[in-house]
């Protein structure tokens, strides 16, 4: 049986998803994506004060790719709103990733507004994926509210420190019926790896990928470790307690002892 | 999606093929997992488990006491009509059974839980037979507002509502319902209910759901053991209540593992299901439900449900009679015949000497 | 006279039209979006507008993302 990873209508051919901020250079960009193998790359919206800032990021990711534009900056769904349907106006596509975060100490996003955002973007035909702070209750309503798939973060944007939020996420991963792909603080393949050997249904990473030193090689070594992943999934790992619990005096002694019917 | 569609799923799974792969070492791992998906569970339900099974009863014990806690619930049965009109052929208020039909008029309703409150006991659970005309919703409802007097957690065992029944008695003050399937396989389903509503397979299968859907707090399924394949019956028992918990996450699912035993009709058990069986049972849906509920009747002996309560029970009942009006009446009118006769004072007594707690009261609505 | 965009104060001809002003300041219909007091301009609609005093424009673009 085939493994297709597909949100909303759409059929994805990689479970990378690759964001495109923090780059040292554009010029970094496509040998990046590529050696990723990402279908859906992430972009921001900002103000253009001038024609050359307006230089085009688009040239430096692959036309075969599917943007993904976020709505960074926003503090509240309303904003969230606006910079969506802006984004949509550039013409590239309907997907939003939602993205509302008012704490500039550890950008952690604020669910309550997202799940605002979600409804109001899904019911307009945008294809949301929202980034939230992993959370059982929210990820519920935001698939009553029309998400295409759910996004939790596992560590603070940008802190590199892997999968902080695990129990959280494993929960999700079992009791909520979308893709769960998780995005924010996967500092290392190992993690993405370990995210997809629980069942994610894909990674996005950013900051690991665009800060390296190499960006290209290290963007392979999470293409190949969410691949891992993804197979050893599959292959039927499952969560395994630690053995040596203390056994106490039998308890089915009764069965054997007593008259057996 | 209703749990009809989940259970096409399985349509092709051949149950003895699937067991005669299972090894001792695929037993071991599914019982180290920390959580099960079905096809674990039912390793844990396969005959090469049974050689695991003081391993499965220590698990099964440490999960119940970690995420119940050394407490168990107590509770009563009340029969208030056994007019039936549908033909089980398994049941003692089958429509062609001679037996005395009666139907508690509401002052009769209200001694009884007058009685059976004297115990303490706060939780209530009334059974009827299916009858338009002596066990109407109306009258359901009726009881209800006068057990509300007594009781703090009203559950019902009736026949199938339909969703906005369910409404009515969960606005009513209804907090449970408990709805056996008997058995999941639909063809010996087709064979053991001749007549009635209640030979209708699906609107049965799709009762605890609507319920869920109503609003109900607790809902309590189960197959009845000894008509079909337990290990099969057991299987489907768990996927039901991991497909409702997983779509009503707010309900708290439980599930109930009676034993046939004689009854007035004389049926006798298709299939015979021993007590190291219902031990599997437990103990394996245990350790895959590890929150769900379970609970246990007094058709079990009393040497068993002592034993038990250790081994992932989490709710059991005192003081039975199946006879309708039978706590201030006489045993003539029987669903079927009790094992454990003890009462609501003896269950606490024993269950104090065994380090768990007895709860009279649960559960306090605000109506 | 004046309109503010992106935030600061620009000085500009009467009677400009927002296509004018844009491709004037070098931009290009595929690479930016609009907002003219709150609302999005279609690139075919640039040309219908004619800038007024104290317009508000927001002229936003792509950049790297996560």
């Amino acid at each position: 049986m085939e493994d297709l990873f597909t949100i909303g209508n759409t059929q994805l051919q990689s479970r990378l998803l690759i964001g495109t901020g923090k780059f040292s250079s554009n010029k970094d960009m496509p040998g990046a994506i590529e050696a990723a193998a990402a279908k859906i790359v992430t972009v921001a919206l900002r103000r253009a004060d001038s024609a050359y800032e307006a230089e085009n990021i688009l040239n430096y990711i692959p036309k075969t790719c599917i943007l993904m534009p976020n709505t960074s900056g926003a503090r509240t769904a309303e904003e969230a709103v606006r910079i969506a349907h802006m984004a949509r106006a550039m013409g590239c596509g309907d997907w939003i990733k939602i993205e509302v975060i008012s704490d500039n100490r550890y950008l952690l996003p604020d669910n309550q507004e997202t799940i605002k955002a979600t409804e109001i973007l899904a019911n307009e035909g945008f294809i949301v994926l929202p980034y939230m702070s992993p959370d059982l209750m929210s990820a519920k309503r935001l698939v009553d509210a029309g998400a295409a798939a759910v996004m939790p973060l596992g560590a603070p944007i940008g802190s590199n420190r892997g999968l902080q939020t695990i129990e959280l996420l494993r929960i999700l991963i079992d009791e909520i019926d979308l893709p769960i792909i998780v995005d924010a603080g996967i500092g290392r393949p190992s993690e993405a790896a370990a995210a997809m050997e629980m069942g994610a249904a894909g990674v996005l990473v950013n900051t690991a990928i665009a800060t390296a030193t190499d960006p290209a090689t290290m963007a392979h070594a999470f293409n190949l470790a969410v691949q891992a992943g993804r197979s050893a999934y599959l292959a039927g790992l499952g969560r395994v307690m630690p053995s040596g619990a203390a056994a106490s005096s039998p308890l089915t002694g009764f069965l054997r002892d007593g008259e057996v019917l | 999606m209703s749990f009809l569609q989940e259970m096409e799923k399985y349509k092709d799974l051949d149950l003895p093929e699937f067991f005669s792969k299972i090894k001792d070492q695929d037993v071991l791992s599914a019982l180290r997992k920390e959580k099960l998906n079905c096809y674990d569970y039912l390793t844990l339900l396969s005959p090469a488990a049974e050689s695991h099974l003081e391993a499965m009863a220590q698990r099964a014990r440490r999960m119940t006491i970690q995420n119940f806690g050394k407490v168990m619930q107590l509770f009563t049965p009340m029969y208030i009509a056994n007019y039936c009109d549908n033909l089980c052929v398994y049941c003692g208020f089958n429509h062609d059974n001679v037996l005395e039909r009666k139907q508690l008029t509401m002052a009769e309703v209200e001694a009884e839980a007058q009685k059976i409150s004297e115990t303490g006991l706060k939780h209530i659970l009334i059974l009827t037979g299916e009858s338009q005309k002596y066990s109407s919703i109306e009258y359901i409802l009726a009881a209800v507002q006068i057990l509300k007097k007594f009781f703090t957690s009203i559950s019902v065992e009736i026949y199938s509502l339909t969703e906005e029944e369910y409404v009515r008695a969960v606005q009513s003050g209804v907090d449970g319902m408990t709805m056996f399937q008997e058995v999941y396989d639909s063809s010996i389903y087709k064979e053991l209910h001749l007549a009635g509503p209640k030979s209708i397979y699906e609107f049965r299968l799709d009762a605890p759901e609507r319920a869920c859907r109503a609003g109900m707090r607790n809902v309590n399924i189960g197959a009845l053991l000894g008509l079909n394949d337990w290990r099969k019956e057991a299987f489907f028992t768990g996927v039901h209540a991991d497909y409702l918990q997983h779509a009503y996450k707010d309900v708290e699912v439980a599930v109930s593992t009676p034993r046939m035993r004689p009854c007035a009709a004389g049926f006798s058990p298709r299939v015979i299901v021993n007590d190291v069986n219902l031990v599997q049972y437990i103990t394996a849906y245990r350790i895959f439900m590890p929150r769900s509920g379970i609970t246990l009747s007094s058709r079990e002996s009393r040497m068993m449900r002592d034993h038990l309560v250790k081994l992932g029970v989490t709710k059991i009942s005192g003081g039975v009679t199946t006879a309708v009006g039978g706590h201030t009446k006489g045993e003539d009118s029987s669903q079927f015949d009790i094992s454990d006769t003890r009462s609501i004072e003896d269950m606490a007594q024993m269950l104090y000497s065994e380090g768990y707690q007895p709860v009279y009261k649960d559960w306090q609505g605000l109506y | 006279m004046e309109i503010v965009v992106n935030g600061k104060e620009n000085i500009i001809q009467e009677n400009m039209s927002l296509g004018d002003f844009l491709l004037g300041k070098g931009f290009l219909p595929k690479k930016v979006v609009v907002e003219h007091n709150g609302t999005i301009i279609a690139n075919k609609h640039w040309y219908e507008i004619i800038l007024s005093p104290q317009d508000r424009l927001e002229i936003v673009t792509f950049v790297g993302g996560g």
